[in-house]
């Protein structure tokens, strides 16, 4: 507010602006913000439209056990688009399809922790909304939910004053499909963002590999069939995940809870509490809110009659035998004792004190009772402080000033030796003593202050040797008036261990299906994918996945495709603000076998890399849900999925590099061994040398030579491979052999089969050896070696 | 009848021969030639190749080429002995060219130059017996000296100095070809730089001080070096080596010397350690104020692993190369000029040589 508004007076404006002020309704709102809902361009209101009504359509289908048969059309209709988007859902009742079609923040997934793709009630809606704004069109709807029962057929419009929905037809109709539902909505767009309507219907099917889909441009027609007639796992609505509860949330559940008891409470209200969780919750809840208890030891309480009486001396004593009577009776109540609380110390002085009143001329007044109190006390702190400096000197690493030191001390000896703090302390305010002493120390040398990690020892070491408080935790009625309290417990519940929530209510695509629904879609060599366990933010489950497609057909030069999901929605828009993409750029794919400048930024390569981020509740980071908030929690989830995958890429790299600089290698030396072998027979004027030889033990392959001499047939099989080797051999001969050396002779119909299975040490050959008369043909089987590195000489 | 040569060669094809025959892996073993495996024989007083081998063998793509190119190589040096012919080393590099096996094509010159070294070491002959010359023309020599060269023509006696021009006689690429027939030499002057030795002709050193005077061209080929060797040691000549005064020129005289890395197989023929250097010294720099340039980063690097080399030990060469890296410079023979023409042949090399108790 600027100064000349304030010369009007307040009043005078609040008034003015009271009489324009109004409620607006929701979907007025939407009317004006419609960017918000991802309609905020004629080309992308037309992927919009579509994503809306056909993750409408996979949603309720899914919902319903049923396989997902989904029909989308797109009609040119001159300055309007019409779309039709059809399922064989379960259909919608007659009573709720104008609530469903033609009301804003109308749902049944918005209050329920469950995986769902559209979860806010908006969606559909807005596409109405949009498109009675754009082209004055009612949505068209017909559903049917049995086979047994007639379709509805309903034209809605929204009144957006209202927020309500306007009925202008509604009819019973023949429809062919036994159950399902079809819209029919006509609105302002253009087709200039075919490709992201195309990669959103393709990530679909890959997200969705039971899903049938079908896209019919006016130009083009698109069909996606399921890879698997497995259907996602059916979700179940889960309670809250304590690690992820708010405040507001929490004293709402208090106020709903049906018992008292907090044990209770925890093991019932959330989710992944069982009874041992829920304990060590109160127990965290016990160390916030109360804090912990001082053990004090028993200092030696010698001469304290002594200071007592010439403390006393100045009083008008009946007699000093009785202080003396009083420290007396404290002390055999110490005896046998090595530590005792502050509650404990004052019950046995009061008690000791008051063991002596019944006689009214032994009375102490106040002020004496206070002295011998004082003196006990200042006994105990003093040992106490002792004690403390040790401690902080035995902790931390380099010596720190002794006055510091027992200024800490002692501060927190006093402390806790109030009335107010019953010998109780928190962590906070252990370490806010040492800070306040700190504070006073500053501008010195730096080991004049306790620094932060000397501090954090120290104040770990005393909250070790301190009691836990065992009180009892009050009830939920009480605890929810409490708001210290109420945050007290939330931290607890953000600080336990709890096991991650529980998965029913996701439905994760699954390692196999990601692959099974890439290897549909994407033409590639290697697929690899992973799926993570659960982790908790904010009270929901989250799931990530992460799927990769490597080489085949997939284009070799420019950027990896990035394929975003979430509930198995491709996300299309807003890449380069999502957290996914962050991940993806800030991992140095060098070190996976990829092209990457500098090692930052999208990689470069043949490769489509799939994320799915599954969860109850997933953070967008807007209404429209293009793109995936940096939370690190989750991002720390996606780098460890994105890893996990691309380790076994480059482990599939690697291999393939070396297979291919072994194959390389094979044929390169296949052609030089040959000449060099003819060049020097040719200096040496003798016949060209076999190379075969050679080329085996280079190479690592298994030889089998067949020497003809005369009737003699001898086979030679020698093993370069470099590991033991047991093979099948089979001779398949036209004649009947003779002599056949260890090998077994079948005759089937005039061809005679010896069969050998050798086993051949590295290095070393076997001769397999037979007769049978010239003129014989020869042909030979060999099993147990690959066919690339085996090499005939026959 | 075939030469040394010749069979040599033809056992190196056999051995591979028979290695295919055996199934054994084809290869041949060579001293690595680098500098960290040469050493100095005390003995000898050179350059010799350690005890580390290379092996180039046939078991990869790299070792398989190499000894493809080694067969070819092989087969055409056979031939060229067949039919009394000789190459250079830049002819054979440019005659892969027309070998019909494309994989056979040495890449560049350095490589043929190489394998020929591998196959004077495996064969233990000189390239010379195989008929295999440098290029570069070889170094001149021009005193009182009588040589018989045997010539495609026949045989011919020359006087070095009588016989020739003033540019001398020119060292054929295999000097043994040549037999000493008579001289009245007293020491050979070996010369680093063209403009210096034509000072010294031009002066009449030569006739003046009983000299011969050989021309390095600067880093001496093989032909000078087993020259200078050959005078030495069957005439019994002393030898000077005088050169610039920075390190490569000391290199120089340490390759006359010691014998060089690439050739150390050779050393014990081509390495003549009775070699004197005359100069130029760092010290003559400041004693006669020599016109000097600043060294070089590369300069002081030579210099201080010349401190490290066994050749350049001893208190003289210490001494020298020390005051060099205090100095800061280095100075060229021609520099001698800026105190007159005749100052070099009248007073610097009569002063040094006298102090050298050669006159």
């Amino acid at each position: 507010m600027n100064s000349s508004q304030l010369k009007l007076g307040e009043d005078d404006i609040a008034e003015k602006l009271a009489a324009d002020q109004r409620q607006i309704s929701i979907a007025e709102f939407f009317e004006k913000n419609k960017h918000m809902l991802g309609f905020d361009s004629k080309s992308r209101s037309l992927v919009t439209a579509i994503k809306e009504a056909v993750d409408n359509a996979l949603d309720a289908t899914e919902e319903a056990g049923y396989l997902p048969d989904i029909y989308v059309e797109i009609q040119e209709d001159g300055k309007y688009y019409t779309i039709i988007v059809e399922d064989n859902g379960p259909g919608i009742t007659e009573k709720q399809i104008p609530n469903v079609f033609a009301k804003l923040l109308y749902g049944s997934r918005f209050h329920r922790r469950e995986q769902s793709r559209g979860q806010q009630g908006i969606g559909i809606s807005s596409v109405v909304l949009y498109s009675q704004m754009t082209s004055g069109s009612p949505v068209k709807v017909t559903s049917r939910t049995s086979s047994k029962k007639d379709a509805k057929y309903f034209e809605l419009v929204i009144n957006t004053e209202k927020n309500e929905p306007e009925i202008l037809v509604h009819k019973t109709k023949e429809w062919d499909r036994p159950h399902g539902t079809r819209i029919v909505f006509t609105l302002e767009a253009d087709m200039r963002s075919r490709v992201q309507l195309h990669e959103y219907i393709r990530y679909t099917a890959i997200a969705n590999p039971h899903a049938r889909l079908e896209l019919v441009e006016p130009k083009k027609h698109l069909k996606f069939e399921r890879s698997t007639e497995e259907k996602p796992a059916k979700t179940e609505p889960i309670r809250p995940h304590p690690h992820g509860i708010q405040l507001g949330y929490l004293i709402k559940m208090c106020d709903n809870s049906e018992t008292d008891a907090v044990l209770t409470f925890l093991q019932e209200e959330f989710s992944s509490v069982g009874k041992k969780t829920a304990k060590g919750i109160i127990n965290r809840f016990r160390d916030i809110h109360y804090g912990r208890e001082f053990q004090w030891k028993i200092p030696k309480l010698k001469d304290v009659e002594n200071e007592v009486e010439s403390n006393l001396a100045s009083k008008e004593m009946v007699s000093l035998e009785m202080p003396s009577k009083i420290v007396k009776r404290v002390k055999e109540r110490l005896i046998e004792r090595d530590q005792i609380t502050y509650l404990e110390l004052e019950d046995i002085i009061n008690e000791s004190l008051n063991s002596i009143e019944d006689d009214p001329k032994y009375k102490l007044d106040e002020a004496s009772q206070k002295i011998i109190r004082n003196i006990i006390w200042s006994r105990f702190k003093e040992i106490q402080i002792i004690h403390l400096i040790d401690l902080i000197n035995r902790v931390t690493e380099h010596r720190k000033d002794e006055d510091t030191v027992r200024s800490v001390s002692s501060k927190i000896v006093r402390g806790l030796q109030t009335k107010a703090s019953m010998g109780r302390v928190t962590k906070e305010k252990l370490e806010q003593y040492i800070l306040e002493v700190n504070v006073k120390k500053e501008g010195n040398n730096t080991n004049r202050i306790i620094g932060e990690v000397s501090r954090g020892k120290v104040v770990d070491e005393i909250w070790g040797e301190l009691k836990i408080i065992e009180d009892r935790v009050p009830g939920i009625s009480i605890l929810k008036k409490n708001k210290n309290a109420m945050s007290n417990l939330v931290a607890a519940m953000q600080s336990t261990d709890v096991r991650a929530p529980p998965v029913n209510c996701l439905s994760p695509i699954g390692v196999d299906n990601i692959e099974s629904g890439l290897r549909k879609e994407v033409d590639a060599d290697f697929f690899s994918s992973c799926s993570r366990e659960a982790i908790a933010y904010g009270g929901d489950p989250i799931v990530i996945e992460a799927g990769l497609a490597y080489g085949g057909n997939l284009e070799k030069e420019g950027s990896v495709e990035l394929v975003r999901f979430a509930n198995r929605v491709p996300l299309i828009y807003q890449q380069g603000g999502c957290a996914v993409t962050e991940v993806v750029k800030s991992i140095d794919w060098r070190n996976y076998g990829l092209e990457q400048s500098k090692g930052r930024g999208i990689p470069r390569g043949p490769m489509s890399l799939v994320v799915h981020i599954a969860s109850t509740n997933v953070p967008f980071t807007s209404e429209s849900k293009d793109a995936i908030a940096n939370i690190p929690t989750i991002e720390i989830e996606i780098e460890k999925a994105i890893r996990e995958i691309s380790r076994k890429l480059k482990k599939y790299l690697k291999q393939r590099d070396a297979f291919q600089k072994q194959k390389l290698k094979r044929d390169t030396l296949a052609i030089l061994l040959p000449k060099i072998a003819e060049r020097v027979a040719d200096i040496t004027d003798r016949d060209i040398p076999p190379v075969e030889l050679v080329l085996a033990q280079i190479m690592g392959n298994v030889i089998i030579s067949r020497n003809k001499e005369g009737d003699k047939i001898e086979l030679t099989v020698s093993n370069y491979i470099g590991k033991k080797l047991k093979l099948d051999i089979t001779e398949i001969i036209s004649n009947s052999p003779t002599g056949v050396s260890e090998g077994a002779v079948v005759d089937i119909e005039d061809e005679w089969f010896i069969k050998w299975s050798p086993d051949i040490q590295p290095n070393e050959s076997k001769k397999l050896c037979y007769s049978v008369e010239e003129g014989t043909e020869f042909d030979i089987d060999i099993k147990g070696i690959e066919k690339d590195k085996l090499v005939l000489e026959i | 009848m075939n030469s040394k040569g010749h069979t040599k060669l033809i056992e190196i094809a056999e051995k591979f021969y028979d290695q295919f025959i055996e199934g054994n892996v084809p290869s041949m073993e060579l001293p690595t030639r680098n500098k960290s495996n040469i050493v100095y024989d005390e003995n000898l007083k050179v350059w010799v190749y350690g005890e580390k081998n290379t092996t180039r063998i046939a078991n990869n793509i790299g070792g398989a080429r190499k000894l493809l190119k080694a067969a070819f190589t092989i087969e055409f040096l056979t031939n060229q002995l067949d039919e009394n012919r000789s190459s250079t080393l830049r002819e054979l590099y440019y005659i892969s060219e027309s070998w019909k096996d494309k994989e056979a094509k040495f890449i560049a010159q350095e490589e043929s130059n190489q394998l020929i070294e591998d196959l004077e070491i495996v064969s233990g002959v000189k390239r010379e017996d195989f008929h295999m010359r440098p290029e570069e023309s070889g170094a001149t020599v021009i005193g009182p000296l009588r040589i018989e060269e045997k010539t495609r023509r026949g045989e011919r006696e020359i006087h070095c100095q009588e016989d020739v021009g003033e540019g001398g006689y020119q060292i054929p690429a295999n000097t043994d070809r040549i037999k000493f027939i008579d001289h009245s030499a007293d020491f050979v002057m070996a010369v680093e730089t063209g403009g210096m030795r034509d000072r010294l002709v031009e002066n009449g050193f030569d006739e003046k001080y009983n000299s011969i005077i050989v021309h390095l061209k600067g880093q001496p080929a093989r032909a000078t070096r087993r020259l200078i060797k050959r005078l030495n040691g069957e005439l019994d000549l002393p030898i000077l080596v005088f050169t610039d005064g920075d390190p490569w020129s000391y290199r120089i005289f340490g390759s006359v010397a010691y014998g060089s890395v690439k050739s150390a197989h050779l050393s014990p023929e081509l390495a003549t350690p009775e070699a004197q250097f005359v100069g130029i010294q760092p010290i003559d720099i400041i004693e006669y104020d020599l016109p000097s340039d600043e060294l070089a980063d590369a300069d002081i690097n030579a210099l201080k692993s010349e401190l490290e080399d066994p050749r350049f030990q001893g208190e003289y060469w210490t001494n020298q190369i020390e005051l060099q890296l205090e100095l800061g410079k280095k100075a060229e023979q021609q520099a001698l000029a800026s105190r007159g023409l005749d100052f070099v042949t009248e007073e610097y090399l009569p002063k040094r040589l006298s102090e050298m108790g050669i006159i």
